[in-house]
């Protein structure tokens, strides 16, 4: 019962860390996606 | 009187007329600078259409030119350059998509809702005809280690982050045909959108669990002489009174354990490249490396040569990531199966971590002489005080 909670506090902890660490990989911020930097005109 | 009246009358047109005036003039010099305007147009027999530097525009600059040819390429997916990071956007119409399309909506959804129905029928009449496996013996209340609580956190971990994979897996394939019908758009909608994100997230849980439990248990799965035996007699699962010996893990469980650690590193490559999509080229650097020693895959499968676009990639994944998790969903369900119903006393291993000695002696003899002569050992090097 101990490894079984155990595993289920792992997989959330992994879960809300992957969620909050994979964020910015995943969504592009506005004024980063919009940045003129982000074309390139020739 | 009258002289007055006469007065207000002029005064009463005297506006009018300069206004009038005003519009007269400016209507004679407004003309004048159109026509100075007019002089920096270019000349009547000038170029209408100004051309960008480089090569001659596709359709004309006004697409008045008939390209025929240009876009039947764009049609069968010629890619072109873009001066935006994102790569894909160089195809205008990507027509593998359409076969991508009707290729998961029909053999992968036929063929591997087909093969997980099979497995539980398999199962079913497995259990019908074999019945559940009993201790042979008996149960004789002595119970012996068999897994530490790291050992079982990791199997738990990896087997409910594989619930939830499958689950929210098979909604992608299957929902729309089978869940939506039943609970319709306004639910499926947001429970799906849920179980996307569930799956995202989840994965990196199971590649976890999927790690830790390599790192445990790759020593006690390494192929042995015993496996054959094991393998020759069953298991030992068809006859009663079989019982070959077996190590730690015996040979179906070495058959389990490389099945999830190879299908479950092919299935994380492969969740990932869909997870940052249009990054990574696997399938053609696979195809080509396959070439290489004489094994064409493209040809075998009826495919387009390498290589492929960066959209392309992403539907081999998606086909890919598909049929290897539904070949993980039938192995781990006879998993499943001789772990709680199939077989008494087996899921005690993973429960408590502690199991019957009788049925430890039947099922992994060679593992439980390993472990009783450490125990004398142990005993004799350490003696009561």
């Amino acid at each position: 019962m101990k490894a079984f909670l155990l595993s289920i506090a792992v997989m959330l902890l992994v879960v809300v860390g992957a969620h909050y660490g994979l964020k910015p990989l995943w969504e592009t911020s506005s004024d980063k996606a919009y940045s003129t930097e982000n074309v390139r005109l020739n | 009187m009258k002289n007055l009246k006469t007065r207000r009358a002029s005064g009463r047109y005297l506006l009018p007329g300069i206004a009038f005036a005003i519009f007269a003039l400016a209507g004679l010099y407004l003309p004048l600078q159109a026509h100075a305007q007019s002089t920096v147009r270019p000349p009547e027999n000038a170029a209408t259409t100004i051309a960008p530097p480089g090569p001659a525009l596709q359709g004309g600059v006004q697409g008045n030119q008939s390209d025929a040819e240009i876009w039947h390429d764009i049609r069968l997916g010629e890619v072109g350059a873009v001066s935006i990071p994102n790569r894909s956007a160089g195809q205008m119409i990507q027509s593998q998509g359409e076969d991508w399309r009707l290729y998961r909506e029909g053999p992968v959804h036929d063929y591997l809702g087909y093969a997980i129905l099979a497995t539980l029928v398999l199962l079913a009449l497995f259990f019908a005809i074999r019945g559940r496996i009993k201790v042979e013996h008996g149960l004789s209340g002595v119970k012996i280690k068999r897994f530490s609580t790291l050992e079982r956190m990791a199997h738990w971990l990896m087997a409910l982050s594989f619930i939830v994979l499958g689950i929210s897996g098979l909604n992608v394939t299957f929902g729309r045909s089978l869940i939506l019908p039943l609970i319709g758009k306004d639910l499926f909608g947001p429970m799906s959108g849920f179980l996307k994100l569930a799956h995202n997230y989840t994965a990196f849980a199971f590649m976890l669990g999927l790690a830790i439990a390599f790192v445990l248990w790759i020593v006690h799965n390494i192929p042995d002489r015993t496996d054959l035996n094991w393998l020759a007699k069953g298991g030992g699962l068809l006859s009663k009174s079989s019982h070959p010996p077996a190590n730690k893990f015996n040979a179906g469980q070495k058959i389990i354990f490389w099945g999830v650690m190879l299908l479950g590193l092919s299935v994380s490559v492969s969740g990932w490249t869909l997870l940052f999509p249009f990054e990574h080229s696997f399938f053609t650097d696979t195809f080509v490396l396959l070439g290489n020693i004489g094994i064409d895959v493209p040809h075998l499968l009826g495919l387009a040569e390498p290589p492929y676009s960066a959209i392309q990639e992403q539907q081999f994944n998606s086909a890919w990531h598909g049929i290897v998790a539904v070949v993980m969903i039938c192995l781990i369900l006879a998993h499943i199966y001789i772990g709680t119903i199939g077989m008494q006393g087996a899921f005690d291993a993973m429960g408590s971590g502690e199991v019957d000695l009788n049925w430890a002696r039947e099922h992994h003899s060679l593992w439980v002489d390993e472990v009783m002569t450490k125990e004398t050992d142990g005993a004799v090097a350490a003696p009561a005080e």
